[in-house]
């Protein structure tokens, strides 16, 4: 669906718009964070998003998800640890922490965090029309993906996925955002990627 | 219809939805109709104002995180009922027919951005979803007393299980008794006619021989020497005078025999109590002992049975049932010998209270089982032994009965097993 100019071109603005989301949260929770370098994966079926993630599919996860819409439009899944954000209540403004509905709260207020960086980032980088959210929610709890996953076929049978590993190491807290791009807004992004090489 | 200057406002102050436009520190831009009315402040008296002011309610680090995610990554934020209620603590908007004192919300945060592509505000909008929220709630009170109930039901099933298993035993033990009533009927009969001609055998072998004390007597005054040879050859031959002792001791060791074979009959034909499932008055001690007589054969190598019988009235109960307890505990104590010991079975009246216990010096019940041996189907007999039902159905026997057992147990020395029973029934006997 792209060709190899259109993806290496499509990692390098994902790249910058992930640096500048990077620095935003760094900015908003001060404190310094890492995102890893994305990766990208042309995801044909679940057994894609198997393979993409082999390190934290073995243990169980808490999955939230949250879409955006607009031209460039699709879903995003952070996959935690067990324990949630629990570490990062503080920094996200909480008092009192260590209630359970504090903690699901928590992660769903960082989806929003993390996902709002990235999307806003690639969407502004791809000179496209910023996309608007609905409101994040929890997909699932407590086996691994890999288990949930299982059978469970994608509903874009093909879509760009960029998983990205995002770090807080002063609190040690890591997830992981699985951006999958649908099928209807591959065109936009191509288009929009066309339009980037060309005016270099 | 050409739109007034103010048409975009009108439609903003008409909508059934709350609408906060607040800055970068939270004070107070516009807010429309919907937030006037619910919260009884004009939207003069609050512009300007911080909204930390007008809703002390509202925890402060966390709003101001929504609105720094907002101004920083120019991104929406969100607040969902079922993490947290309310943002704004307005009361519910069903004051009368509702069941919660506030309005539910959900909240969304939006980047208000000015011509130089700046957040200038930030729009707060939300939405009353108390009628989607307390219907949400009664679902879930529903699906937790569907739960509750499921259980409840489970723990129903077992116990009927449970009383079927008892009910299965109690059958068997009926089949049992009634197998052995017959089997008792048919043996007594012939047993009767067997004992009687062992009776007249008795006399007749005593006058036979005094027939033959004659013959002797006669023989050796009046015979020849060569008769009086032949005879005592064939005395020899057969060993008459062993023959003669041995007789009488036969006869009568048939007829002992033969009475131990009455009694164990009119015990078995006691103990199952064809037919008898009747309260009534019986005595404890008869009822003791046609079950050690049944019983015998499984205790007589292992152990010598001591019996320190009281005065004991006799009690309101159903014979064949309390039999049933006895043969389980002298069972249950003859298994626990490994070799050889002792069983010793006490009786007395404490007030309108009998006991019965059974003293073993056998292995005793470890701490850990001590709780469980009650349990139907629980035994630490290996398999086609015990089926573990013996104390249970004692259990509930002496429960209906009305009265307790007591176990007093030490490791590596022995059991006592006492079971107490009231005299009289509580009036209603039958439940
Ligand atoms: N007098 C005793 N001494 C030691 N252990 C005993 C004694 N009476 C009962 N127990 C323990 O309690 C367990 C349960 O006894 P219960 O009579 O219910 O079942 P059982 O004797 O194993 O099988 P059955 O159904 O044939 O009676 C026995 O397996 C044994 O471990
Ligand atoms: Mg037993």
């Amino acid at each position: 669906m792209f060709t190899r100019d259109q993806l290496n071109a499509l990692q390098e603005i994902i790249n910058i718009a992930m640096g500048q989301g990077a620095d935003r949260l760094a900015r908003l929770i001060e404190t310094f964070v890492v995102l890893s370098v994305p990766k990208l994966y042309a995801v044909k079926s679940s057994e894609d998003i198997h393979q993409a993630h082999q390190k934290m599919s073995e243990q169980p996860v808490i999955t939230t998800r949250q879409s955006f819409i607009g031209p460039f439009r699709g879903e995003v899944l952070v996959i935690f640890g067990v324990n949630g954000a629990n570490e990062l209540a503080e920094l996200m403004g909480y008092v009192d922490k260590g209630e359970e509905q504090i903690k699901e709260e928590l992660i769903l207020d960082l989806t929003n965090l993390l996902v709002g960086a990235c999307v806003s980032g690639i969407c502004e980088q791809l000179k496209l029309e910023s996309s608007t959210f609905s409101s994040p929610g929890l997909f699932f709890e407590g086996g691994s993906l890999d288990a949930f996953m299982q059978g469970k076929a994608l509903k874009d049978s093909k879509a760009l996925l960029v998983e990205i590993q995002f770090r807080i190491e002063s609190h040690a807290f890591a997830c992981e955002l699985l951006i999958c791009i649908s099928d209807a807004s591959i065109k936009a992004v191509s288009d929009a990627v066309d339009r980037l090489i060309d005016s270099v | 219809m050409i739109p007034a200057p103010n048409f975009f406002e009108g439609i903003i102050q008409q909508l059934n939805t709350g609408i906060v436009i607040v800055d970068q520190v939270g004070d107070i831009q516009f807010w429309n109709q919907f937030m006037k009315l619910n919260s009884g402040h004009d939207h003069e008296d609050v512009l300007g104002r911080s909204i930390y002011d007008i809703f002390p309610e509202i925890p402060q680090s966390w709003f101001q995180k929504k609105i720094d995610t907002v101004y920083t990554l120019q991104h929406m934020a969100f607040t969902d009922w079922k993490k947290r209620p309310y943002v704004f603590r307005f009361p519910t908007t069903r004051p009368i027919t509702g069941e919660v004192e506030f309005m539910y919300q959900n909240c969304t945060f939006s980047p208000l951005i000015n011509e130089q592509r700046k957040v200038a505000g930030v729009l707060i909008v939300f939405t009353d979803i108390t009628e989607v929220a307390e219907q949400t709630l009664a679902m879930e009170r529903l699906t937790n007393n569907l739960e509750k109930e499921k259980q409840e039901q489970q723990k129903l099933i077992t116990k009927l299980e449970e009383a079927q298993n008892q009910l299965l035993q109690s059958e068997k033990m009926a089949a049992i008794g009634q197998l052995a009533a017959g089997v008792a009927h048919e043996i007594n009969n012939p047993t009767g006619f067997v004992y009687s001609n062992m009776g007249s055998l008795g006399l007749m072998v005593e006058d036979l021989m005094a027939v033959i004390d004659v013959y002797e007597d006669q023989l050796c005054r009046n015979s020849t020497p060569e008769a009086q040879q032949t005879i005592n050859q064939a005395k020899e031959k057969y060993d008459f005078d062993y023959l003669k002792e041995d007789l009488v001791n036969l006869v009568k060791e048939s007829k002992d025999g033969i009475e131990r074979i009455k009694r164990i009959v009119e015990d078995l034909k006691g103990f199952s109590h064809v037919g008898e499932s009747d309260w009534q008055m019986a005595s404890i001690h008869k009822g003791l002992e046609s079950t050690l007589n049944v019983v015998w054969n499984e205790i007589k190598y292992k152990a010598e049975v001591e019996k320190h019988f009281g005065d004991l009235p006799e009690i309101e109960c159903i014979p064949s049932q309390i039999n049933q307890v006895f043969m389980n505990l002298v069972v249950n104590a003859a298994h626990s010998i490994e070799k050889k010991g002792k069983i010793v079975i006490s009786t007395g009246q404490k007030d309108q209270q009998i006991f019965i216990s059974v003293a073993d010096s056998g292995c005793g019940i470890s701490q850990e089982h001590m709780n469980r041996i009650f349990e139907p189907f629980f035994t630490t007999k290996p398999v086609g032994k015990g089926t573990g039902l013996g104390l249970s159905v004692s259990y509930n026997i002496i429960k209906k009965h009305h009265g307790h057992i007591e176990v007093d147990s030490r490791p590596g020395e022995g059991t006592t097993f006492t079971l107490w029973l009231p005299i009289l029934q509580p009036v209603q006997v039958e439940d």
